[in-house]
């Protein structure tokens, strides 16, 4: 068994380095011309921008207003998106059914679908049932995000020690007593902390949202984008950082303890969702209105039997490069900046990700021919603003005492993080690199909508051209390749933690 | 004179761990600290190898951070690397990145470290993940590092709690051996008044004796470990 161990990492590292290979062959070879020079202008006049943001009144004040939708909407498909996730977390952990586990896994089951397709897809299908509406963008974020949360939180609840919830039970204890008195208390710190995450995701969806049409910052910054008006961008681009940075100020104090009680947030939380329940109209009549149901009972029949496009295999394989390139891009660059935190590196990486991945993915079109290669670029700047801030939590989080022992020494810095930090870090890391990677699946078919390549774009041109049946199609192959990711990162994770453990 | 401690204090909140202590230690003694748990004699080392500051007095020590080597209580290895690269990590001061980096792939140094290890009588870990370890193997990785790293000071905290009699003898030999500067907590008089030169005792924060090894009688230990206070 002991033998087995570090063959079987080296297996699954074998793997990783093939797959890589496999991506890069696939982006860049058999194309005569990858790069067009002739973008650089562009991307000189974007960057420079960003020292001179429109400040004009008018444009304060609409990226003031738009700041209030987007912390609205984000605000109510968060408490959404945690009620159905709190909801199916506990129905889809083991711990809840007992002995029955077949109806824990029939209920991820159902989770697996909402949770494969990304928001912006939800969007675009609630879009042509509900038309364009708050309620569009609040369920688009609430389905998807409560069916990530489920997910995680069934499995937070699987791996909470569970003798106190055990205890409560023999003792006669309800299932629902027990589980509040005995696993929710010591399960609570990590749910709080994926909830404060799952709302700075809400608010970077502005972008998403403003893709299908929703307003908000994410719309106001596209349209700008699209005008080549760069100086708005990045009043707005500032904007979402400030409301992520503040999620973040705010989520980080909880997390070190710094509100003498937890009632200061709770009440924090409970005035900003009235306040976008208010200021955001909400019709409601639309989920019961038979014309809504009428929409999609047409849409389905036109949907039915699915027509696959000629190209979708290869497009499905041109997807998953894409996201292999762009997580092996954005780890890298994330853990050297997660080695060495400070206050631009943490600027750089609240940047990288409060623009998102099509603006980044835009960026990248500046410079590349439309392939694969954009998208995994966008997808990696994105990526590697998540990552780095997740990186860097985990480096904080360590034992420090070795850190420290061989800091005495008087070993260089890079040594320090090669004999102490990185080993350490190991296990974490490559948890939440395959998790990263899993986002980085879904996240092809939004840089995919703004003209990268693969899925996304199929996707986009069979939705102008109502090609429903094809529609159907590439969501099935969406799905499929998000299952096979997920099932390849359980597969080597299984073979990995045999090493950490 | 390596080390100097005058009128050292030092605080956390309300308890008092070190309370005015003045030592003076010369280059190459070897000096045993013992006392009954919570004496001071932890604070006392990490005020040396400058980890804490004092709250009053002063410490001079005659040797750069990095000419200290401290074997720490809980040994401070990194659980997820084999023992090889533990204990040559007691080389980065004097390797290059680019050299720890080669290391971790092909292990440098290796006769050095299997050298060292057998000496410590753990020669057939060297391979082993340091984590799968025994907490009495673990202290010897611990000490093997140090022992690479050969600084003219070594502070161990506790160096041979975890180890049979037997083992324990056969590393504070080694220990006491070297040329250089040693420091170490102990809880055991006859093992200190055997192998150190010098031996100190605390209580409560303050040095209660504070003699040549031969002369510390029982009688002098005593009031050192009894319940109540003398």
């Amino acid at each position: 068994m002991k033998l087995d161990r570090p063959r079987r990492a080296r297996g699954v590292g074998l793997v990783v380095v093939l797959l890589l290979g496999w991506s890069i062959a696939r982006a860049v070879g058999g194309r005569g011309t990858i790069a067009n020079p002739a973008g650089w202008p562009m991307v000189r006049a974007f960057a420079t921008a960003a020292l001179h943001p429109d400040v004009s009144r008018s444009l304060a004040r609409l990226a003031f207003v738009s700041s209030g939708i987007t912390l609205a909407f984000a605000t109510i498909g968060t408490a959404l998106a945690l009620v159905i996730g709190t909801v199916g977390g506990v129905l889809s952990s083991d711990i809840w059914w007992g002995d029955h586990r077949f109806a824990a896994t029939i209920c991820r089951g159902c989770f697996a679908i909402p949770r494969a397709l990304h928001e912006v897809v939800w969007g675009l299908l609630l879009l042509s049932c509900l038309g364009l509406t708050p309620l569009t963008a609040i369920l688009a974020i609430g389905l998807h995000y409560g069916a990530i949360t489920a997910r995680v939180t069934g499995e937070t609840l699987d791996d909470t020690p569970a003798t106190a919830f055990h205890a409560l039970r023999h003792a006669g204890a309800r299932r629902l007593t027990a589980l509040c008195y005995g696993l929710l208390p010591a399960a609570a710190p990590d749910l709080i902390a994926y909830g404060f995450y799952r709302f700075e995701c809400a608010i970077r969806a502005s972008i998403v949202l403003g893709m299908i049409g929703a307003g908000g910052l994410g719309f106001q910054l596209l349209l700008s984008m699209q005008s080549l008006r760069y100086g708005e961008v990045w009043t707005f681009v500032y904007a979402l950082m400030v409301l992520c940075g503040l999620t973040d100020a705010w989520s980080s104090a909880v997390r070190r303890r710094r509100f003498r009680s937890p009632r200061a947030s709770l009440v924090l939380a409970a005035l900003t969702l009235a306040w976008s329940l208010w200021s955001l109209p909400l019709d409601l009549t639309r989920l019961v209105s038979p014309h809504t149901y009428h929409l999609l009972g047409d849409a389905i029949s036109h949907a039915f039997p699915p027509r696959p496009s000629s190209h979708l295999l290869s497009l499905s394989a041109d997807t998953l490069a894409m996201s292999i390139l762009a997580i092996a891009m954005a780890f890298a660059a994330a853990l050297v900046v997660a080695l060495r935190r400070g206050l631009v590196s943490r600027v750089v990486l609240l940047l990288s990700r409060a623009a998102s991945a099509p603006v980044w993915t835009l960026i990248a079109l500046f410079v590349l021919f439309p392939g694969t290669l954009p998208g995994a670029v966008g997808l990696a700047v994105f990526n590697f603003g998540v990552l780095g801030r997740l990186l860097g939590d985990a480096i904080e989080d360590l034992d420090r005492a070795p850190i420290a022992a061989l800091d005495a020494m008087g070993a260089r810095r890079w040594s320090v993080a090669l004999y102490a930090i990185l080993p350490a870090l190991r296990p974490r890391a490559i948890t939440l690199a395959a998790y990263r990677w899993e986002e980085c699946v879904r996240g092809t078919v939004l840089v995919g909508l703004v003209g990268a390549g693969g899925l996304g774009t199929l996707l986009t041109r069979q939705l102008g051209a109502f090609d429903y049946r094809g529609v159907a199609a590439t969501l099935g192959a969406f799905i499929a390749v998000t299952l096979v990711a997920e099932w390849l990162v359980r597969a080597s994770r299984d073979g990995v933690s045999n090493v950490s453990s | 004179m390596i080390v100097a401690l005058r009128h050292v204090t030092r605080r956390f909140g309300e308890r008092l761990a070190v309370d005015d202590v003045s030592l003076d230690i010369r280059a190459s003694e070897r000096i045993a600290l013992i006392g009954p748990s919570g004496a001071g004699k932890t604070t006392l080392l990490r005020l040396i190898n400058g980890s804490l500051r004092p709250t009053a007095g002063d410490v001079t020590v005659a040797a750069a951070r990095r000419e200290i080597g401290t074997i720490d209580q809980a040994f401070a290895l990194v659980d997820a690397l084999r023992v090889i690269h533990n204990v040559n990590a007691g080389h980065l001061a004097r390797w290059s990145t680019l050299r720890a980096l080669s290391s971790l792939i092909v292990p440098n140094e290796r006769p050095l470290a299997a050298a060292v290890l057998d000496r410590l009588g753990i020669r057939e870990t060297i391979d082993t993940r340091t984590g799968d370890l025994s907490g009495g193997q673990r202290q010897r990785v611990a000490i093997a590092r140090v022992l690479i790293q050969d600084p003219p000071l070594v502070l161990a905290d506790e160096p041979v709690s975890q180890l049979d009699p037997e083992r324990a003898v056969m590393v504070l030999r080694l220990l006491t051996s070297r040329d250089g500067t040693l420091i170490a907590c102990l809880h055991r008089p006859d093992l200190a008044r055997e192998y150190f030169g010098r031996i100190i005792g605390l209580r409560a924060g303050r040095v209660v004796f504070d003699r040549p090894a031969a002369q510390v009688t029982p009688a002098l230990l005593t009031p050192l470990y009894t319940v109540a206070p003398p």
